[in-house]
């Protein structure tokens, strides 16, 4: 997996992680959201568009992220999942709490 | 370690897959197999991806540490479908394959609920010295 980081804003950041998001991957992008949100960025968007493959301890690394963001006053949000990411949302049933949005911009614009 | 289908022409093995890392190898080797299995349907594809990935990151994840520790995983496909065989040498595992989803913020514990779900048959049995797991995806 590769994993680009950007901030738009003070209080925002966007994660792109490419590539397979499984057991080896699901450490660093955890490590990734939890330095984002502790520099202040508490709106993080996970922008899926080019994740190939999502298994339940990448999952899990989004859910703890989700918990980080949420401690933090912000939130961790979804954008652009494809085909198996939203499979495995759906069969986990956690696209309730994970709500894929179509794009990034909209995924920040969700309340 | 004996295998039921290990010695089926066109079979996949993978070695030592006892490291996270093995996930790479495992899902190259998925890859391959589909260029003999033409039939297979974009939905079995997926499927049975992911039902293996889970049940080798069970066998990663729960590896007892150090030396001596050996994990195979064996893909194949044939009329009925796609098929994994993960044996490994760890110590009799007492895992609840019919247990199901942890609560929302549980960053951990959906794995098996996913093999589950995706596979159309998910097995673990204790074989001599050693587990066993099996999955099947049919077409």
């Amino acid at each position: 997996m590769n994993l680009e980081r950007e901030l738009p804003t003070p209080t925002t950041a966007v994660l792109r992680p490419r590539g397979r998001l499984t057991m080896a991957a699901a450490t660093t992008l955890k490590t990734a959201i939890d330095g984002t949100v502790a520099d202040g960025h508490h709106l993080v968007v996970v922008d899926l568009g080019e994740t190939e493959f999502l298994d339940s301890s990448g999952l899990g690394a989004l859910v703890g992220g989700l918990r980080v963001a949420r401690a933090a006053g912000g939130d961790l949000r979804l954008a652009r999942v494809g085909t198996q990411v939203r499979t495995v949302l759906e069969l986990t049933t956690m696209d309730r709490v994970l709500t894929p949005h179509v794009t990034v911009d909209d995924a920040f614009a969700a309340g | 370690m004996p295998s039921q289908r290990g010695d089926a022409p066109g079979v996949l093995r993978i070695e030592g897959c006892v490291a996270p890392e093995c996930l790479d190898h495992v899902q190259d080797a998925i890859a391959q197999l589909w260029e003999k299995a033409p039939q297979a349907s974009d939905e079995a594809r997926m499927m049975f991806e992911i039902a293996v990935v889970e049940v080798v990151g069970n066998v990663v994840e729960h590896a007892p540490k150090g030396r001596g520790f050996e994990a195979t995983v064996l893909l194949g496909a044939d009329a009925e479908g796609a098929w994994a065989e993960v044996h490994d040498t760890g110590p009799p595992l007492d895992i609840d394959l019919d247990a199901g989803l942890p609560e929302d913020l549980a960053e951990s514990g959906r794995g098996l609920a996913l093999a589950r779900r995706t596979a159309h048959e998910l097995t673990l049995t204790r074989v001599d010295d050693h587990n066993l797991w099996t999955v099947l995806r049919r077409w």
